[in-house]
């Protein structure tokens, strides 16, 4: 029952618009044909072999993920239900055992760092050292992983069958673009059967609801999750919004004075060609903003394999070779530090936020307090 | 005396390589990435497999120093810390350091090593095995059929009331509003930049003109909101009552089948990279227990169900814990008037 509440929710979250579908009923019993056609609609609205080929890479290499995007917690959405220790009236958790806690996970994010960046100074040593020696040159060094293979090979049997499996599988893929223009032509007789048989049983589907089930007014948590999300988005757009009104409304005020005493002045420096030269540079910077906050080109999720390529053109690596051979997907490290430094400029900023609006209520909790005056940091 | 020596650098070694692991199989961990696990579970029985050769294989003399280095369940350490006493020429001892006459260094023989031939084979025909699958291309015959296929689904949907709108699907209003998420601070950063002075009256125009350029895009992004929350509104009504959500995570098809690779030029970089994973995953996991904390927290001073005597120092620790991230605290100080 869940997976059946699953798949229809995954299919109704890519877009998908067969009524029938959503209306087969829950136990599995029914609609065969429906599920075959949903299938091939995934097959293709989501690339799904692609995917799972790409996904389920074999890692031969140093990996690490590049996608910025990040599930909320799990237990968030499952709501308040397992709370540890109940602060009944009975039992209740010592607010020094939550410091203590909070004590112990920014320790942990600590050892945590500076193991990530033990690992990064090991990894670019062997990186580093072996350079030159991987016989694939558009990554030019081995990776942990091979370097190790190469010390005790029979260690990695299991990878070597890995990799052959994933070879036969890519052939089987091969194939089946071969054979692919028979399955969407047998799709389309499915299609064309249970449009047959629809019309014969034409007489029952008289209303057309959305959606087979009750309808949902407010309780849908995608939707309440992600208008909260768009709520906070435009509350801070909006402030921003006032505050570059006033800040506008108040430099053209002076502007224009200024303006105004030197006007003469002005037109025989031939200001207004500088004027308009300005006006073409500072088009470029805002283009350079907008190009930053519409849709990025095609993101990677998913792991990719650390290569460590020097600027150096001098370098003994065959860089320079393998630069022809540059495959289309090399994301460069610069690129992705900048944009988690955006991720990280945002995320400080709700987290301030929030920081704020628990001081505010804070302070109202205070004027309730007898006898006691609080001073912020 | 050479065993004892080696013996300490095998032990140094332990130390910090503890982390040297198999990068393979371990990334930078975020709460939720089901994707590591297929390659832990790989990379782990190898890491077993490593383990076990070394305790078993018994003319080697550093069987010893290597059981001892794998204590505490440093499985794969044990490796790099038996190097070190390894006969094996063509392979490479502890990184720079060779107490031992007969060691080799990873870094004075790295550039010559060579993959077994096993490997090297394997490897490449599964390269040229995703080379082929990159570049094949859907046949005009097969595209035809499936794009018929796909209208013909779409308009068995186009009965129903009305048609639904372009941006209605909920991927990709997730989308959309995943792009959306940086722009309010990258904007303030720019109005920001923006100096309160300007020494000529160039730089004053550039910097008006900058700031009615911002003030537009700010718009623009507003009514983009608007759009995309009307459409999340006209979704409720297809929604399912139990929607247990599928993370949707959709890449252009284009480049899924090129090898993923992520090309870092300095040390520092690699650096940097590391640390702003961390940082921006700490940063997820702060908001998430800074919403809880404000849920939890916050009712119980506001309900009063404290014993009085405490009420103080309970309000401190919140305070710090909600307002400071745990790291400053408030001086409350007696509002008593002495008569």
């Amino acid at each position: 029952d869940n997976q059946i509440r699953f798949v229809k929710s995954a299919l109704w979250y890519h877009g998908y618009g067969r009524p029938e579908l959503y209306r087969l009923p829950s136990d599995g019993s029914a609609g065969s044909r429906e599920l075959l056609l949903a299938f091939s609609w995934l097959l293709h609205r989501l690339s799904l072999l692609e995917q799972l080929l790409a996904r389920n890479r074999v890692k031969t290499g140093d990996e690490t993920s590049v996608c910025t995007c990040e599930d909320d917690l799990p237990n968030s959405q499952t709501g308040t239900t397992k709370r540890a220790p109940e602060y009944g009236l009975e039992d209740r958790v010592d607010v020094r055992y939550l410091q203590w806690l909070n004590g112990r996970l920014r320790f942990q994010w600590r050892s945590l760092h500076a193991q990530h960046q033990e690992q990064c100074k090991l990894l670019h040593k062997i990186h580093l050292f072996t350079s030159g020696s991987h016989m694939d040159q558009t990554l030019g060094h081995f990776s942990v992983t091979e370097t190790d293979l190469v010390r005790q090979p029979e260690n990695y049997k299991q990878l070597l069958q890995l990799l052959e499996f994933e070879t036969m599988q890519l052939e089987a893929f091969l194939e089946w673009k071969q054979l692919e223009p028979v399955y969407w032509q047998w799709m389309e007789t499915v299609l064309d059967n249970m449009a047959e048989e629809g019309n014969m049983c034409k007489s029952q589907a008289t209303h057309v609801e959305k959606s087979g089930l009750p309808k949902v007014t407010s309780c849908c948590p995608w939707a309440v999750s992600l208008t909260g999300q768009i709520d906070r988005l435009s509350r801070d757009l909006m402030t921003l919004r006032d505050q570059l009104h006033k800040l506008v409304t108040h430099r053209k005020a002076a502007w224009c004075e200024k303006v105004k005493t030197r006007e003469e002045e002005l037109q025989k420096e031939g200001f207004s060609a500088t004027a308009r030269k300005i006006e073409e540079s500072v088009e470029l910077k805002l283009l350079n903003l907008t190009h930053l906050c519409a849709p990025k080109k095609p993101q990677l999720h998913g792991s990719c394999r650390l290569v460590f390529r020097s600027k150096h053109p001098a370098s003994k690596m065959g860089f320079g070779r393998s630069v022809s051979k540059e495959p289309v997907s090399a994301v460069s490290a610069t690129e992705v530090i900048r944009e988690l430094q955006m991720r990280e400029a945002s995320l400080e900023r709700e987290l301030k936020q929030l920081q704020e609006e628990c001081r505010q209520r804070l302070d109202e909790i205070a004027e309730g307090l007898d006898g006691v005056i609080c001073i912020s940091p | 005396a050479g065993k004892s020596s080696s013996k300490g650098v095998a032990c140094k070694q332990g130390r910090s390589h503890r982390t040297v692991i198999c990068a393979s199989d371990r990334e930078v961990p975020a709460p939720a990435e089901p994707q590591k696990i297929p390659g832990l579970s790989r990379s782990a029985l190898n890491e077993q497999q490593s383990f076990s050769v070394g305790d078993s294989a018994g003319g080697k003399n550093s069987v010893a120093t290597g059981k001892r280095l794998s204590d505490g369940g440093r499985k794969s350490c044990g490796f790099l810390g038996e190097s070190s006493k390894k006969e094996d020429p063509t392979t490479e001892g502890a990184l720079g350091r060779s107490t031992s006459p007969r060691t080799v260094t990873l870094q004075e023989k790295g550039c010559q090593l060579k993959l077994p031939l096993p490997y090297r084979k394997a490897y490449s025909r599964n390269s040229r095995a995703w080379e082929r699958c990159r570049l094949c291309q859907t046949s005009a015959d097969a595209a035809a059929a499936r794009n018929r296929f796909i209208e013909r689904i779409q308009t068995t949907v186009s009965f129903l009331s009305s048609p639904p709108p372009s941006t209605s699907i909920p991927a990709e209003i997730e989308e959309e509003l995943k792009v959306l998420q940086d722009v309010p601070s990258l904007l303030s950063q720019y109005v920001e930049a923006e100096p309160a002075d300007h020494p000529t009256l160039e730089r004053e125009y550039e910097s008006l003109l900058t700031l009615e350029g911002l003030q537009t895009t700010v718009s623009q992004c507003l009514h983009k909101l608007q759009l995309l929350r009307a459409d999340c509104a006209g979704d409720i009504g297809s929604c399912s009552p139990a929607c247990v959500l599928p993370r949707g995570q959709m890449c252009d098809s284009a480049g899924i089948l090129a090898v993923p690779l992520l090309c870092y030029s300095s040390f520092q970089e690699l650096r940097d990279l590391f640390a702003l994973k961390l940082q921006v995953s700490m940063l997820h996991q702060e908001i998430a227990l800074q919403k809880v904390m404000m849920a939890e927290l916050l009712p119980v001073l506001e309900s009063r169900l404290y014993p009085e005597a405490s009420a103080a120092q309970l309000y401190r620790a919140i305070y710090t814990q909600l307002c400071e991230g745990g790291k400053r605290f408030p001086v409350l100080v007696r509002d008593e008037l002495v008569d």
